[in-house]
C-alpha cells in the first residue's frame, strides 16, 4: 500500500477496492441500506506529472512525493453525504503541516460548498470534488451540474439578526485564502477555494 | 455523523435544550424540530448548550438564527452556552456573537434569561 492510500479515510463507510494505483472507496450497502457504489465513490489518482517531478508508480519515488497528488471525490448531492467530504478532506489535509485549527475550516468550507449546491435545489444529481494536493496548500475544486448560479456571500448585519440562510459562502470566503466561483453550461457551477499552511 | 437533543426544564419559564454531536445540513432538522416545538409550546426563553457539539455549520447557525427571530416576536431570548474555541470562532466570524448571548456555562447563560 502507498502512502498515498494508506493516508486516505480507511473505509469510512465501507469496503475499499484497489485498483493498479487508484483506490476506490465505494460507499456501499451499509449506511443507507442500498447500493451506493455506482453514485459515489473515491477516487485517489496519483497525477502523472503534478509539479514537474517524475512519478514511478509502486516505488519509493512515488510514496516521497504522495502528498503532491490529485484526489477526486464524488457524492450524491444529499445531505447525508456532506460528511464524507469532510472525512476525505480531513484525511487529506491530515498529510500537510495544516494545523488541527486549520483542518477544521477546511471541513467547514468543504460542507459548506456542498451544502450550497444541495440547498439550491439546481437538481444536480452528484456533486464532485476534486482536491489538488501541494506541499503547503490544497486547492479545492467543487463542482456540480445543476441550474446555473453563482451565491452571493451574506455577511452578517452590525445590527438586527440576520437572515437564516446565505451565510455558508460568507465562512468560506472568511476561512479561505483564496474563493472564486463561475458558473457556465459546459462546466456546470464551480467553486474553487485554496488553503495554504500556516494562513 | 450524530446529533443529540435533550430538552429540559430549567426553573422559571427557561427550558435547556442541549446539544451533542454535528450539526450540519444532515442534522440540523432535528435541532430545527427540537427549538421549533418549544417555542410552539409557548417557551420564549432558551439555552441551548453547545458545549458537546463537536462541529456546526451554517445551517445549523441558521437554525439558531430562526429560533431567535421567533422567540424574540414574543419578548423571548436564547443564550447560547460555548466554549469551544471553534465554535465561538464560527461565531465571530459571522458577527453572530453580537447576537446572541454566548456564556461558558448553563449558570450564566441562565441568569442572564432572568
Amino acid at each position: 500500500m502507498s502512502e498515498l492510500e494508506a493516508s486516505l479515510p480507511a473505509s469510512p463507510l465501507g469496503t475499499e477496492h484497489r485498483r493498479g494505483s487508484e483506490l476506490e472507496a465505494s460507499l456501499p450497502t451499509s449506511p443507507l441500506g442500498t447500493e451506493h457504489r455506482r453514485e459515489s465513490e473515491l477516487e485517489a489518482s496519483l497525477p502523472t506529472n503534478p509539479l514537474g517531478t517524475e512519478h514511478r508508480r509502486g516505488n519509493a519515488t512515488q510514496v516521497a512525493n504522495a502528498h503532491l497528488g490529485t484526489v477526486e471525490l464524488r457524492i450524491p448531492s444529499k445531505p447525508e453525504w456532506v460528511a464524507v467530504a469532510r472525512l476525505t478532506i480531513a484525511a487529506i489535509a491530515n498529510r500537510l503541516p495544516f494545523s488541527v485549527e486549520e483542518i477544521e475550516d477546511l471541513k467547514l468550507a468543504i460542507a459548506e460548498a456542498c451544502t450550497n449546491v444541495i440547498q439550491s435545489e439546481s437538481g444536480a444529481d452528484s456533486i464532485e470534488i476534486v482536491v489538488e494536493t501541494g506541499s503547503a496548500e490544497l486547492k479545492i475544486h467543487v463542482r456540480d451540474h445543476g441550474a446555473i448560479r453563482v451565491r452571493q456571500a451574506v455577511a452578517a448585519p452590525l445590527g438586527g439578526v440576520p437572515v437564516e440562510g446565505g451565510l455558508g459562502v460568507f465562512l468560506i470566503q472568511a476561512l479561505m485564502d483564496s474563493v472564486e466561483q463561475s458558473a457556465n453550461p459546459e462546466s456546470g457551477n464551480q467553486l474553487v477555494m485554496t488553503k495554504r499552511v500556516g494562513s | 455523523m450524530d446529533i443529540k437533543v435533550n430538552v429540559r426544564e430549567s426553573g422559571g419559564d427557561a427550558y435547556v435544550v442541549e446539544l451533542g454531536g454535528e450539526i450540519d445540513v444532515y442534522t440540523s432538522p432535528k435541532v430545527k424540530d427540537a427549538i421549533t416545538e418549544l417555542i410552539d409550546q409557548g417557551h420564549y426563553n432558551l439555552v441551548i448548550n453547545l458545549e458537546r457539539v463537536r462541529y456546526i455549520d451554517s445551517t445549523g447557525l441558521g437554525v439558531l438564527i430562526g429560533g431567535l427571530k421567533r422567540v424574540r416576536e414574543h419578548g423571548g431570548s436564547v443564550n447560547l452556552v460555548c466554549t469551544n474555541p471553534q465554535i465561538r470562532k464560527i461565531f465571530d466570524i459571522t458577527g453572530l456573537v453580537k447576537i446572541f448571548g454566548i456564556y461558558d456555562d448553563e449558570i450564566g447563560a441562565q441568569k442572564a434569561l432572568a
